[in-house]
């Protein structure tokens, strides 16, 4: 899952992407508005998480801005917390809206559930045939077994499920799991996809010739 | 106020009626009261006249008055209806010139009843009593109570008088050849005449006053309109609309040069409390920014077992913080100082060059950091000023010279006297700003620096607008002059006492 920060605080923004690389997120940063519209208008973000009170382009510039061409997923992040600036959010198309300061826990969850709902899953449990992913836990069970896996693999396997019984390209792939300062070279994606499948069987990622990987759920 | 009622409208609507009530009243009073005396005296004519007619049928010769009154008083008192017949009968026999027989006699008397009965048909009675007091005379229609000898004076010569006794109107002729000859009608054609007019005068009253009162509650109403859009405004303004405006409908009147004074007052609030609520909304914005800062990274380091190098970094991150709010509240308080008045100077008599020196030791380590030269050209100048506050001041203007110079750059500070004025001035070799910056830079909360070249924590945006209050309350001026790519000037300029 792929994130974009957009803060102009320095340390606030350093904060909020390491904690987010923490929680196995691929996190790109930008430190002004127009800055964050031309990553978000150039990159397919799962999630923006949008500063409002910024220099140059403040956060509604960017939301409106966003909405013209994409609908990304836009968690507002502000100082102020005002009902009608909730409300004013909202209304601009933003999906949720945080008030600082806040607790960075809120934060990653708001993030979660704001990326379950673009995904169309409620439940942060999913089960495909004996594999079932849990993306707030963030675990991995075959039957009842916990698996153990590397933040890479998780994010790799919640990927292929939130777009189970589609095919993934590997670019597609590749732009979901790596942010922009990632130097993995894309062979690093059979790489994860081998050893999921040395964890949950070969039938768990299909490979479709010249095309992607596929997770079918019958 | 006990039953006025307080508002205006209807004290004006209260006094206006009363005024009108009396006026029309005044006015149907005069009409009432000359109507009737016009009735009065067309009555009176109608009743005078006869008398004039009558007269010469009736005199008599003065000369026997007491034969002529015997021998007429039993001829009189055979026939009531022919009651009249002596007087003139008896004149007629004793007027030895005028006699002319009993052919003129008759005539005469003819004459007399012709002309009472034409008086009867008019409502008109006769009566007559002569010199002694007897009746003589009396109509049919003359009215019984009327018949009593009149309780006159009886004086030498003609008169006639009038009056008005028991709803008769009498005209009383009294002379010595006569005796009393009393004409009298009924008031009552007259009174009951008078009293519809009464009606009709109290109807048209009514209605005048009436109508008198819808205009003059449109009227008032009217010019009271202003009154009510200036009360409706200030009470939606008091409600917290406070765009709000009064309508203005008609400048020159006193309605609406109060409407124009109020609505200049209005916005001067407006702005004022506009610029409270920027102010707070700013200030819980800068506050809530190094919050976030400690709160997320203090989370963050808890949020599992990590190296001590992160947890430094955290520490630090923090400290960074919390010093940056310790800045910013001591900058607001000193800002809601200058709002609410409280910002109280300590003048003392001192040298400023001594102050100057001072500031420029404490900036110095700063600058050797990033290889700037301050160099001071300042000339002793002695002045009554708060230092604390003038350091303060300095040390900003100083700071920022040092922050937003290049590297390797310079800082020149003069100080000089001249004439009445102490001019101080601050340059650096920055990058410079442009004009539409410069307009900004004494506003609260204003950075320069938020693009980009901002290092986080350092800029709090009020070290320039203290600057300012602080030299404002020195009586000074503060100025800036900037061109970009060679650097920027800041000159204050002090009065000397």
């Amino acid at each position: 899952m792929r994130v974009l920060v957009v803060e102009d605080q320095d340390d606030l923004r350093e904060v909020v992407v390491e904690t987010l690389r923490e929680e196995s997120f691929a996190v790109d940063e930008s430190a002004d508005g127009e800055e964050g519209l031309y990553k978000a208008l150039n990159w397919d973000y799962d999630i923006v998480v949008l500063d409002v009170m910024m220099p140059v382009m403040n956060g509604w510039e960017v939301l409106d801005g966003l909405r013209k061409e994409k609908q990304t997923p836009v968690l507002m992040l502000t100082a102020l917390d005002e009902v009608c600036d909730k409300v004013k959010g909202l209304n601009h198309g933003a999906d949720d809206y945080l008030a600082k300061p806040f607790d960075l826990t809120e934060l990653v969850a708001r993030v979660r559930a704001v990326m379950r709902r673009k995904g169309g899953d409620h439940c942060p449990e999913v089960t495909i045939g004996k594999v079932t992913i849990n993306t707030t836990a963030k675990t991995l069970r075959l039957g009842d077994k916990e698996v153990e896996v590397t933040a890479r693999e998780f994010a790799m396997a919640e990927l292929l499920i939130k777009h189970r019984d589609k095919v993934v390209t590997r670019d597609f792939l590749y732009d979901h799991l790596f942010d922009e300062n990632d130097e993995s070279m894309s062979n690093m994606l059979d790489v994860y996809v081998y050893k999921l499948r040395q964890k949950f069987g070969k039938s768990f990622i299909r490979t479709r010739r010249g095309q992607g990987y596929i997770i079918e759920s019958i | 106020m006990g039953i006025f009622p307080q508002s205006i409208r209807w004290r004006i609507q209260l006094w206006y009626l009363l005024l009108l009530v009396v006026i029309i009243a005044a006015l149907l009073m005069a009409f009432h009261r000359n109507q009737r005396e016009i009735r009065y005296q067309v009555l009176d004519r109608e009743l005078s006249n006869p008398i004039t007619r009558l007269l010469p049928n009736m005199e008599r010769r003065p000369e026997p008055p007491p034969r002529g009154r015997r021998l007429s008083r039993p001829n009189l008192l055979d026939n009531f209806e022919d009651e009249f017949r002596p007087g003139p009968e008896g004149s007629g026999r004793r007027s030895p010139r005028g006699a002319s027989g009993p052919d003129a006699l008759e005539r005469r008397r003819v004459n007399l009843e012709e002309m009472v009965e034409e008086l009867a048909e008019n409502d008109i009675f006769v009566i007559h009593w002569s010199r002694g007091g007897e009746l003589r005379f009396a109509s049919a229609n003359s009215p019984e109570e009327l018949k009593l000898f009149p309780d006159e004076v009886f004086r030498e010569g003609d008169r006639a008088s009038k009056k008005t006794v028991q709803g008769y109107r009498e005209i009383i002729h009294a002379s010595p050849n006569v005796g009393i000859l009393v004409l009298g009608a009924s008031v009552k054609p007259i009174e009951n005449y008078l009293l519809r007019l009464e009606k009709k005068l109290i109807g048209v009253g009514a209605l005048i006053v009436g109508g008198g009162f819808l205009v003059g509650w449109f009227l008032i109403g009217r010019s009271l309109k202003p009154i009510e859009e200036i009360s409706g405004a200030a009470h939606r303004i008091a409600e917290g609309n406070l765009s709000e405006r009064i309508k203005i409908s008609g400048k020159g009147s006193e309605l609406g040069r109060l409407s124009t004074v109020l609505n200049k007052t209005f916005e001067k609030l407006e702005t004022s409390f506009e610029h409270q609520v920027r102010f707070t909304a700013d200030a819980s914005h800068e506050m809530r920014t190094p919050i976030a800062v400690i709160l997320s990274k203090s989370q963050f380091a808890l949020s599992k077992e990590r190296s001590p190098e992160k947890y430094q970094e955290a520490l630090q991150t923090c400290v960074d913080s919390a010093q940056h709010m310790r800045t910013l509240t001591s900058g607001l308080l000193e800002l809601s100082r200058v709002d609410s008045g409280e910002f109280h100077l300590l003048p003392e008599l001192g040298n400023l060059e001594g102050l100057t020196c001072e500031v420029v030791k404490m900036i110095e380590p700063l600058a050797d950091e990033r290889g700037i030269k301050v160099t001071c050209n300042l000339q002793s100048t002695k002045a009554e000023f708060d230092s604390s506050k003038m350091r303060q001041a300095l040390l900003n203007l100083l700071g920022n010279a040092v922050k937003y110079n290049r590297e390797e750059g310079e800082i020149e500070v003069t100080l000089n006297r001249i004439g009445a004025e102490i001019i101080w001035s601050v340059r650096d070799t920055g990058q410079g700003m442009e004009l539409a910056i410069l307009k900004h830079i004494f506003e609260r909360f204003y950075r320069v620096d938020k693009a980009r070249t901002r290092t986080g924590r350092n800029g709090t945006g009020l070290g320039l607008p203290i600057t300012k209050a602080i030299v404002e309350a020195h009586g000074g001026t503060i100025s800036v002059e900037s061109e970009v790519g060679k650097g920027t000037t800041f000159q204050i300029r002090l009065p000397v006492y």
